[in-house]
């Protein structure tokens, strides 16, 4: 992968796959192993990005896709990745906050589906542009999103384990 | 919680800039340890696993057939013990400190060599390790040579010794290919593609 790759068409989406990684690992080994995954993948599969959606879209769809995929792995044969339990956060990113933290430990207590539909709808994302990115329907998005919502709200007051 | 989690998601990432994302460097380290042990492991496996087996050929045909013969397969068995153990000690001698793309490199052409090595065995090794004893058998154990010798000739023996001698070589031949396709398929295939994302990567 070339430099100008990367510092052109990935690192300007930076965040993005800091925010989605995170949500999928527990430990900041991890974390970068995640986000180097995902550069991997974005610079494999920079041939079949056709310009149909924007590059950010692409950015989201391949980090969600490859991070559910690690995570589903991982959960699979957590020995060899040395996948932490889900209370064990111990992320040491520069952007540390108390609020968030907690926020992304109730995010780590959801389904991994879920995980990527409210960290979509975080981002701003449309129902529709949520429905593009994921592969799904719209018309449910709402609904679903109602819910998982009121979980996380109900975990971050420690109404629900 | 007061805050909503849209506020807490917008103000904890306000300071998100470009110096957050970890460092690309050395990848594929972590899945090249992880493929390569895995790789180790079943390699050992496989081997420890000739042990049990070759006391089990040795009781069993000591018992059932001879114990001549039964020491015979036992040794023979030994013997690819020791000869994989020794072919897995090259292994040990590529370290993923210098390079992951070298170790890679190396390490697929430890696996692609020791195949090779272990195919051209089973060509020669097969019926070496099989000839012996059918004639043993043959000729000692049942005493049935003198009478086939008498009415088919040397020739039809060598002959028919030859055809065996090649049939076997392309058995074990086919069965070895097979087992390793079996057991070795899917990390072989791994393995490959992980070296040429490598060159890929390094290419540009």
């Amino acid at each position: 992968m070339s430099v100008d790759f990367y510092s052109t068409y990935i690192l300007p989406h930076a965040a993005i796959l800091i925010k989605i990684c995170r949500a999928y690992t527990h430990n900041q080994e991890d974390f970068e192993d995640y986000y180097q995954e995902v550069c991997l993948q974005l610079w494999k599969s920079r041939a079949s990005f056709q310009e149909k959606s924007s590059w950010s879209t692409w950015v989201y769809r391949v980090t969600l896709n490859v991070c559910l995929s690690l995570h589903r792995k991982a959960k699979r044969h957590p020995q060899q990745t040395g996948l932490l339990p889900d209370d064990a956060v111990t992320h040491s990113q520069a952007f540390h906050s108390e609020d968030l933290d907690q926020l992304y430990h109730a995010i780590h207590q959801l389904r991994e589906v879920d995980r990527a539909l409210i960290l979509l709808y975080l981002e701003e994302k449309s129902h529709a542009e949520i429905a593009e990115i994921l592969g799904t329907n719209a018309n449910n998005i709402g609904v679903r999103l109602s819910r998982i919502k009121e979980r996380l709200k109900k975990l971050l007051d420690g109404q629900v384990n | 919680m007061d805050k909503s989690i849209e506020n807490i998601w917008k103000e904890g990432f306000l300071k998100v800039n470009t110096e957050a994302a970890p460092r690309v460097e050395n990848l594929y380290r972590r899945k090249s340890l992880m493929l390569t042990e895995k790789f180790k492991r079943t390699l050992s496996i496989d081997n420890w696993s000739i042990l049990p087996l070759s006391v089990c050929f040795l009781i069993g045909i000591g018992l059932k057939v001879n114990w001549g013969f039964g020491i015979y397969v036992f040794a023979m068995m030994i013997l690819l013990f020791f000869y994989n153990r020794r072919c897995l000690k090259t292994f040990n001698s590529l370290h993923i400190e210098d390079n992951v793309h070298e170790y890679m490199r190396g390490y697929l052409r430890s696996v692609e060599s020791l195949i090779r090595r272990i195919s051209r065995m089973m060509v020669v090794g097969f019926p070496a390790f099989i000839v012996p004893a059918y004639i043993y058998i043959f000729f000692v154990w049942k005493d049935k040579g003198s009478v086939f010798l008498e009415e088919k000739g040397w020739t039809i023996f060598i002959l028919l010794c030859l055809a065996v001698v090649v049939g076997l070589s392309a058995l074990g031949w086919i069965s070895y290919r097979v087992s390793v396709r079996i057991v070795y398929g899917r990390m072989i295939k791994d393995l490959r593609q992980m070296v040429a994302d490598m060159d890929d990567l390094s290419k540009e």
